[in-house]
């Protein structure tokens, strides 16, 4: 099977809490990915194995023929894998900035080189901050550049944490809860967003969400975890209609309804 | 909005920092000409304290990796300049005659090395933890050279061989340079060499902080999984601000032991660490200018309220009774500034010097728009 991201058997406990148990599952490249299930059923703790933060308990974990669970996480990102964060970390840097850090396993000048801004470090420094220009311009941050990240509309810094994965330019894009805590409208500008990014180049998304609306109109392939078990796994048409999943979703009654969107 | 006024007023304000820096740049060259030797030392001293500050404040503020250990770091840097450099034959302590020049350089060296060696209790410890531990090296350090006297001196100190530069010996001497009619001695020269030390220390740290390594370092401050997660080695990170820091902590151990004169492990400790720490965070964490500015204050008030004691109200000379000491005045306002600066403006001197100026832009934008409008109507 050509998996691009594969996990196989991970089970990862806390104390007698098994927050994931025997889970697999394998990320084929060019899709839009989606992980879903109720809250708890251990969709963040899937995303932090993935992207090397949490240690298996049991399991293994390959990306590029990287073993996840081995890997420090800045060498993931350069074989290719990025990732974004439910909850939005930006200190207090400028727009430009935060996206400026994406670029960092892209650039190499050290510490003497950048006290001493030799012609190369200029150079590169230039580049990359061309990069991040281009990349604002495609998410609609041009005029926000210089404004400091954490003074920006809530919808807007989401969408600096997107453009800082992007500027990774990675193969595999780990998205954690893209459009948790925006209104409507925000919602339907970041799916928007995130189709005509995956249209444009070759990167492979996985991507957390409650929001089966958002899911179903974007995924290509779904799990559904439910208590840390995988309860499905196919097209977004397939596990809408699983009873399992009916199941697991008892009481909201929109994931049945929503299949035909 | 504050990003119109950044391009519109940019050529402007590239103009007046130019000119600023010109003013600047014209009266250090000329201050040693006209200063006398107490206005001269209190320069050196600010001078060195600045230099480690720097350092300083890209350890603590751009990194966010407490630290005690600058005097420890200092101390290394000193007594390897001196030993290195002392004349052998001449000296009761270790010596290896080594060119001046070459020694200070190479004790730079030898103060980021030791950054090096204690880098990983960064990687294993945060926060107060480390700060504790970075706490003890200042202990052992004195302990060392407390009982390493060759090197050292001990417990008095041993005196400092003094710089020599392309063939110039940066001391007193019966025939000096003369630059306008004016003979320099050991304080003149040295205030050259601390003018020159300073300038590279200060544009080298604005380098690292607004830089790749820079940003990196401040992904560090502010999540290290976030760094991790954006292709930063974290450990590589703090193993090289240690370094870097250390190497800065150096310049100004060299510096300090140039500046008196003589090195005593005694002066390497723990009041000088929080000196250190006071005048990053006064001067504003994590900038460049705010350290010089805190080193400025810090290290400068004591030589300032001691010189004017005379005409300052509850100051003595040491050993005077009916009022304080200097020294002790200066903590008491360090102590009550860092209070101010945490309760109001977080961002130190810096933050104040920044307030300001957004002040007297928004005048000077407000009576602009006043006047357009009262030659409109």
């Amino acid at each position: 099977m050509n998996a691009q991201l594969r996990a196989e058997q991970v089970t990862v406990s806390f104390g007698a809490v098994k927050a994931l148990d025997d889970v697999s599952i394998s990320v084929s490249p060019g899709g839009i990915h989606a992980v879903i299930g109720p809250n708890g059923a251990g969709k963040s703790t899937l995303f932090n194995v993935l992207s090397g933060v949490y240690p298996v308990t049991s399991g293994t974990v390959v990306f590029a023929d990287l073993d996840v669970t081995k890997s420090r996480p800045h060498k993931l990102v350069r074989a290719g894998l990025a990732r974004t964060y439910q909850n939005i970390v930006l200190g207090h840097v400028t727009v430009e900035e935060a996206i400026l850090l994406g670029r960092h396993h892209l650039t190499r000048a050290g510490f003497l080189r950048c006290a001493l801004r030799t012609p190369g470090a200029r150079a590169e420094a230039k580049a990359a901050r061309q990069s991040v220009h281009h990349l604002a311009e495609m998410l609609g941050l041009a005029d926000s550049l210089h404004r400091i990240a954490t003074e920006l509309p809530y919808g807007d810094q989401k969408r600096v944490e997107l453009a800082r994965a992007l500027a990774a330019e990675p193969e595999v894009l780990l998205l954690d809860e893209p459009v948790a805590g925006m209104n409507g409208h925000e919602k339907d500008e970041m799916t928007e967003l995130l189709a005509t990014i995956h249209a444009r180049g070759d990167t492979t998304m996985v991507l957390v969400e409650h929001d089966m609306r958002m899911v179903l109109s974007l995924a290509t392939h779904c799990t559904v975890l439910d208590f840390g078990r995988v309860i499905a796994d196919g097209s977004p048409a397939y596990v809408a209609s699983h009873p399992e999943v009916l199941r697991a979703y008892l009481g909201s009654a929109h994931a049945p309804r929503e299949v035909t969107p | 909005m504050t990003t119109i006024d950044q391009t519109t007023s940019r050529p402007t304000q590239a103009v007046i920092r130019g000119v600023a820096l010109a003013l600047i740049g014209v009266a250090v060259c000329v201050a040693p000409l006209y200063l006398d030797t107490f206005w001269l030392r209190t320069g050196l001293t600010v001078a060195s304290a600045a230099v480690g500050a720097i350092g300083l404040t890209i350890l603590v503020g751009t990194t966010g990796q407490l630290s005690f250990a600058h005097p420890f770091l200092m101390a290394g840097a000193a007594v390897t300049y001196v030993t290195l450099a002392d004349n052998p034959v001449n000296t009761a302590h270790l010596g290896l005659g080594l060119p001046p020049a070459a020694a200070a350089v190479l004790a730079i060296f030898a103060a980021g090395a030791l950054g090096l060696a204690a880098s990983p209790l960064a990687s294993r410890l945060s926060g107060i933890y480390l700060g504790i531990a970075t706490l003890s090296l200042v202990f052992i350090g004195q302990h060392i050279l407390e009982n390493w006297t060759a090197a050292s001196g001990g417990f008095f100190g041993r005196p400092v061989p003094p710089m020599s530069l392309f063939g110039l010996s940066l001391a007193d001497s019966p025939t000096p340079p003369v630059l306008l009619g004016v003979p320099l001695q050991r304080e003149e020269l040295l205030w050259y060499l601390s003018a020159a030390v300073i300038v590279v220390a200060w544009i080298a740290g604005r380098n690292v902080v607004h830089s790749r390594v820079g940003r990196s370092l401040a992904a560090v401050r502010d999540s290290e999984v976030l760094a991790a997660t954006n292709g930063v080695n974290v450990r590589s990170a703090k193993r090289g601000a240690y370094i870097a820091s250390s190497m800065f902590a150096g310049a100004a151990g060299v510096l300090f032991a140039l500046t008196t004169g003589s090195v005593a492990p005694e002066t390497f400790n723990l009041g000088l660490a929080i000196s250190f720490l006071a005048m990053v965070v006064v001067g504003g964490l994590g900038s460049v200018a705010g350290a010089c500015m805190g080193a400025a204050f810090i290290a400068g008030l004591p030589l300032l309220l001691q010189e004017f004691s005379d005409q300052l109200p509850l100051i003595v000379q040491t050993g005077e009774a009916g009022g304080m000491q200097a020294s002790t005045a200066t903590s008491y306002l360090a102590g009550a500034l860092i209070v101010l600066c945490m309760l109001f403006e977080p961002r130190g001197l810096v933050g104040l010097a920044t307030r300001g100026r957004s002040l007297a832009t928004r005048a000077l934008r407000r009576t602009r728009i006043l006047t357009s409008r009262a030659t409109h109507n």
